[in-house]
């Protein structure tokens, strides 16, 4: 409950953070974009303003995550099919995977059933999940997919009715060492030089807001595997 | 007659930009700013705007309030929210009290002047 805590008080942040820098940020496009127009194309006046511009939305991107870490929008769940988002994740980094010779492959149980879930902040978790996989095998590996519908299992303790769809993200890549794996999930902890930290906590926070949990398991050199637990929830007695 | 334009902010950084944009758009709109929603309605009862462009979070009557009073005071009038802060949940809000659009700063100041171009022609 203490981490709820936090993050609502996060939240609160956020606001003033979006209040004190999106208005300047707001004003400085609107202001660049104006006397951009007012330049010809070839200028390099033109060329440097398209710059600035450029750089706002650099800086808005990084805050629009970061507000979605700290303030997510309420989830909307409704019924989807696992196999579709993931096909569409895959979908989306394929050309990168293929050229890093990535081979990936995903197993869906026979008959899985639908996922209850916000599919927008589902797709943002397993897309963080699989550029990490990614970044993580620099010089190609594995990536695979797993999932399975475990009846009676519970994600928690209070969920109330049992049954469980879990989802196994593992990698070949590089591995985490121990001391590491504690503050994976911390915002803002990142390895990568040219990492902001946000992904993992942005998901797991995700995850959170949708009933749902994430845990890692990693061996140094040999890889890592990410599995999400959804808690089942029956089709028909929807909504 | 002129179609008249109002942009309601307390950010004059934006109101400035915002202003210079229509006045160079070749449209022959009136154009005026305001700083707050309280000299907006003072504006408004003046002579009415067909459009206003309004932030949410402003001292005093906030962007909320303004879109309320100008829906019930003036119905002719469009409006469209900007704001700093977005969620899905404010979307909802403004679009359920009869704003026309709502903006996410910062924004595409040519998106803007589309949406106000296909309202006052
Ligand atoms: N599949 C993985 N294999 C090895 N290390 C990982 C893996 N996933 C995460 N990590 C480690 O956890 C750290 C935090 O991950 P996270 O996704 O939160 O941030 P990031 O990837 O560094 O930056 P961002 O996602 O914001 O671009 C990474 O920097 C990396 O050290
Ligand atoms: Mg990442």
């Amino acid at each position: 409950m203490e981490r709820m805590d936090r993050l609502a008080t996060l939240g609160e942040l956020s606001a003033g953070i979006a209040h004190e820098i999106r208005n300047p940020l707001a004003g400085i496009k609107t202001s660049a974009q104006v006397l951009e127009e007012s330049f010809s194309p070839g200028d390099f006046r033109s060329q440097l303003v398209s710059r600035i511009v450029k750089e706002i939305d650099r800086s808005n991107k990084l805050l629009q995550r970061f507000f979605n870490f700290a303030k997510p929008n309420r989830p909307k769940p409704g019924f989807h099919s696992l196999k579709n988002i993931v096909d569409g994740v895959f979908l989306l980094l394929a050309p990168r995977l293929m050229k890093r010779k990535i081979e990936y492959s995903c197993e869906i149980e026979e008959g899985l059933p639908n996922i209850y879930i916000d599919e927008s902040q589902f797709e943002q978790v397993i897309l963080n999940l699989f550029l990490n996989a990614y970044d993580a095998m620099p010089d190609g590996g594995n990536l695979n997919v797993k999932t399975w519908y475990d009846k009676s299992g519970r994600v928690m303790a209070e969920q109330e009715s049992k049954g469980v769809v879990i989802i196994l993200i593992s990698d070949t890549g590089k591995g985490i060492s121990q001391e590491k794996l504690e503050r994976i999930f911390d915002p803002f902890y990142t390895s990568k030089s040219d990492g902001v930290g946000l992904g993992l906590s942005i998901s797991s926070r995700l995850l959170e807001e949708n009933q749902s949990k994430i845990e890692v398991n990693s061996v140094p050199g040999e890889g890592s595997a990410f599995k999400i637990m959804l808690p089942f929830v029956q089709e028909d007695r929807q909504e | 007659m002129a179609r008249r334009l109002l942009i309601v902010d307390d950010e004059e950084t934006l109101t400035f930009s915002l202003y210079q944009s229509f006045i160079l758009s070749k449209k022959d709109y009136e154009v005026a700013t305001a700083s707050s929603g309280e000299e907006a309605l003072d504006k408004m009862s003046s002579a009415p705007f067909d459009l206003i462009i309004t932030d949410i979070f402003m001292p005093g009557i906030s962007g909320i309030d303004l879109l309320k009073k100008v829906k019930s005071d003036y119905p002719a009038t469009e409006v469209i929210v900007m704001t700093a802060y977005g969620s899905d949940e404010k979307k909802d809000e403004v679009a359920g009290l009869g704003a026309k659009h709502y903006v996410e700063k910062p924004f595409e100041m040519k998106a803007v002047r589309e949406m106000v171009f296909n309202i006052l022609g």
